[in-house]
C-alpha cells in the first residue's frame, strides 16, 4: 500500500520543481523518512531518464545527412502530388462557386418573392381548369401557331413563339 | 527562415516553398530518426517518410504553436507509426548491423532501451505521448506546454502526471 501522505499528482510537480520552497522543504523531510515516496519518485525519474537518453543517437551519425535523401523524398512527392492538386481544386472550387451560389440563391429567393407582388399573380383553379380543358374540352394542347407543317399539313417541327 | 507564406505556400503544393521547409529541418527530423531507429538505412527511410506525410498534412499546422514544435510532435508520431508498421524489416535490419558490427554488449542495452522507449511511448495514449515528449524528452515548462498545446496551466499538471502514471504501468509489464 502506498504512503497517502502526498497525492501522486503533488509527488510529480515536486520532481518538475513546481512547487513553493515551504511546500518542497516539507516534502523533502517526508522524503528522508518514507521508503514508499522515495520509491515511487525514484521509478518517476527513472522512466524520464530512459526516455531522454534512450532516444540519444550516434554522434558520428547526427551530422551524416544521408545525400540521396531529398532525392528520394523527391520521388515520393510526385505520387502525393495528385492529392494535393486534389486539395486545390477543392479549395479554389469552393472559393470560386460560393459567389454564383450565393447569386443563385438570392435570385431564387428574388424571383419566388416577386411572384406575390406581380399583377399576373399564378392562380392554382384556373391552372387546372385549363389544364381540364386541354384534356376534356376542344381546346389543341399545342396552339396551331406554334406547329411548322409541311405542305401536306403534316407536323414537322414545333416552334415556342412569343410567350406562353 | 521559415514563415508563414512559405508554409502557406507550401500547404498549396508549392515544392519549392516544400523544399526550403526540407532545408530548414531536414537535420531536426534527421536526428530524431536516428534516435528513434539507431540505425541509418531506417532512420533514412523514417525521414522520407516523415517529409512525404508533412508535404500531404501541412495544411493541417493551424499556427498555434511555432511550426519547429508542431513538426517535433508530428515527426515522432510518423515515427512511431513508421517503426510499428515496419516492424519486422527494422528488426531484421538491426540484427544485421548488429552481426556486422560484433553485437557488442553496450550496443545491444542502447538497441533495448530504444526499442522499449518505442514501445513505452506507443502504449500511451496520443495526448499523454505529447504531453511526455514535451515534458520529458523536450524538457519544455509547464507554462511553456500550456502555450504549444493550449490547455490551461492546471490541466497540464494533472495530464503531465497522468501520462507519467500510464507510462510507469507499462513500463512495469514491458520490463516484468
Amino acid at each position: 500500500m502506498r504512503c497517502k501522505k502526498y497525492s501522486k499528482k503533488l509527488l510529480n510537480r515536486h520532481i518538475d520543481n513546481d512547487l513553493n520552497e515551504i511546500k518542497k522543504a516539507d516534502i523533502d523531510k517526508h522524503l528522508k523518512s518514507c521508503a514508499d515516496c522515495q520509491s515511487y519518485i525514484a521509478e518517476i525519474k527513472k522512466i524520464g531518464v530512459l526516455l531522454k537518453t534512450g532516444l540519444k543517437p550516434a554522434r558520428r551519425d547526427l551530422n551524416n545527412i544521408p545525400e540521396g535523401l531529398w532525392e528520394k523524398i523527391e520521388t515520393k512527392l510526385e505520387i502525393t502530388d495528385g492529392d494535393i492538386h486534389l486539395r486545390r481544386v477543392k479549395f479554389i472550387t469552393l472559393r470560386k462557386l460560393w459567389v454564383p451560389l450565393a447569386a443563385a440563391a438570392a435570385a431564387i429567393i428574388l424571383i419566388v418573392g416577386g411572384l406575390g407582388r406581380n399583377g399576373n399573380e399564378f392562380n392554382a383553379d384556373e391552372y387546372v381548369s385549363e389544364q381540364l380543358d386541354y384534356i376534356y374540352g376542344d381546346k389543341p394542347m399545342v396552339s396551331e401557331n406554334y406547329l411548322n407543317e409541311d405542305s401536306n399539313g403534316t407536323v414537322i417541327d414545333m416552334v415556342i413563339k412569343g410567350e406562353l | 527562415m521559415i514563415n508563414d507564406k512559405i508554409i502557406v505556400a507550401a500547404a498549396d503544393g508549392d515544392r519549392q516553398a516544400f523544399s526550403k521547409i526540407y532545408e530548414e529541418f531536414n537535420d531536426m527530423v534527421w536526428g530524431l530518426a536516428l534516435k528513434f531507429t539507431e540505425n541509418t538505412q531506417v532512420a533514412e527511410d523514417g525521414a522520407a517518410e516523415i517529409f512525404v506525410k508533412l508535404y500531404k498534412k501541412i495544411d493541417k499546422f493551424d499556427f498555434r504553436s511555432s511550426f519547429k514544435t508542431w513538426l517535433y510532435r508530428f515527426s515522432v508520431n510518423t515515427l512511431l507509426n513508421f517503426l510499428e508498421k515496419e516492424k519486422r524489416r527494422y528488426t531484421a535490419r538491426i540484427s544485421d548491423e548488429m552481426a556486422e558490427e560484433g553485437s557488442p554488449q553496450a550496443a545491444q542495452k542502447k538497441t533495448d532501451d530504444k526499442v522499449l522507449v518505442r514501445t513505452l511511448l506507443s502504449r500511451i495514449k496520443p495526448g499523454e505521448r505529447e504531453i511526455m515528449i514535451l515534458r520529458e524528452i523536450e524538457g519544455r515548462s509547464y507554462k511553456e506546454i500550456a502555450e504549444i498545446t493550449g490547455m490551461k496551466l492546471g490541466t497540464v499538471k494533472t495530464n503531465i502526471y497522468r501520462a507519467r502514471e500510464s507510462l510507469r504501468k507499462v513500463y512495469k509489464e514491458e520490463t516484468a
